[in-house]
């Protein structure tokens, strides 16, 4: 398909009917008057599905928009970035705790939008994929900062390759706002700018490592 | 007046934002392009315009161009995919108050056009 013809089956094509199907279960609830639990189960897992396909298809473009897209900006101060996460987090009520303060040191020349949206999806991912909010870390090297997702499990915990494949994670907790990618979006981000983002297990801890260049 | 227009080229979308506008209390007129849209602006003079962008024979954004043109002030809602819109001023002259990106919160839309229209 031709690029322009992808974007606009994704962009506009696509946009139609999944209003639709909004559409339609704002309709069924408006003409159900008296819902029993079957009916409130079976309008929960319309609407939750709705999303979900929504939020798929939504992710998997943005995320392939990135390939070959990303573009260096004027460096900004590393050490804005834990603050305007930790914002973010309260303003759009994200279901996930906030990244613990630290000090960063440098400058980053990654876009911030595209940084904040993967690091916030990484712990909403984390967050669906395990039911409960990893612990969020930053700390400052050399040459990059770093952050750290951690949380307590076995070996059986996560599942690694699922996470790195799918470009969203449903949750049971949905959020209003579109931060939550899967890994490949910040994945995506990182390797566009000479980071990386690694996913180990080691005594009962999964930890996933972004590392984020910076430039002095 | 109570009057809000629908142009929409999605047969589907157009049932369901009638249905909703109408359970508000609102009056409701169909349009399936931005020509029809035209014609029946030009006729009834809406107190609010719901409009697509991307429709035959003449699109949303042309549609408004030629009622602002016109010297007529008619509030008007985007609902778009938002490819190729133009910048907010330019939307503002058209009288646009707000863009909505498909799939949208019909929640947020009906609050907007209440309080656009002036309550229901």
């Amino acid at each position: 398909m031709k690029p322009d013809n992808e974007r606009l089956f994704f962009e506009h094509d696509i946009a139609t009917p999944l209003t639709n199907l909004h559409g339609a279960h704002y309709l069924l609830k408006l003409y159900l008057k008296e819902r029993d639990t079957e009916v409130e189960e079976s309008l929960r897992i319309l609407e939750a599905n709705i999303r979900n396909i929504e939020r798929m298809l939504g992710w998997y473009w943005r995320t392939r928009e990135l390939d070959g897209a990303l573009q260096p900006v004027t460096p900004w101060e590393a050490g804005d970035l834990i603050h305007r996460l930790a914002t973010r987090v309260g303003d759009e009520a994200l279901p996930v705790s906030a990244p613990e303060e630290s000090t960063l040191h440098g400058r980053i020349a990654v876009p911030k939008d595209l940084l904040d949206v993967g690091l916030l999806g990484a712990a909403l991912t984390l967050r669906s994929a395990s039911g409960s909010s990893p612990r969020w870390t930053f700390e400052s090297a050399d040459a990059f900062c770093r952050a750290r997702y951690e949380l307590e499990g076995d070996e059986e915990f996560l599942d690694p390759v699922r996470l790195f494949r799918k470009v969203f994670w449903p949750s049971g907790v949905p959020v209003a706002a579109w931060v939550d990618a899967g890994l490949p979006y910040l994945q995506c981000v990182l390797e566009g700018f000479g980071g990386t983002l690694e996913l180990t297990w080691k005594a009962d801890t999964w930890s996933l490592e972004a590392t984020i260049p910076t430039v002095r | 007046m109570r009057l809000v227009l629908i142009v929409e080229d999605d047969a589907h979308i157009r049932r369901v934002l009638r249905t909703l506008m109408e359970h508000e209390g609102f009056e409701v007129r169909e349009a399936c392009d931005g020509l029809e849209g035209l014609d029946s602006v030009l006729r009834e003079e809406p107190a609010c315009i719901v409009t697509d962008t991307m429709m035959p024979r003449m699109d949303g954004l042309k549609m408004l161009e030629c009622i602002a043109a016109k010297g007529l002030k008619v509030p008007s809602i985007v609902v778009s995919a938002a490819i190729g819109l133009p910048g907010l001023q330019d939307l503002e002259k058209m009288g646009v108050v707000q863009v909505f990106g498909k799939p949208f919160s019909f929640d947020q839309l009906i609050d907007l056009v209440r309080k656009v229209v002036g309550g229901a």
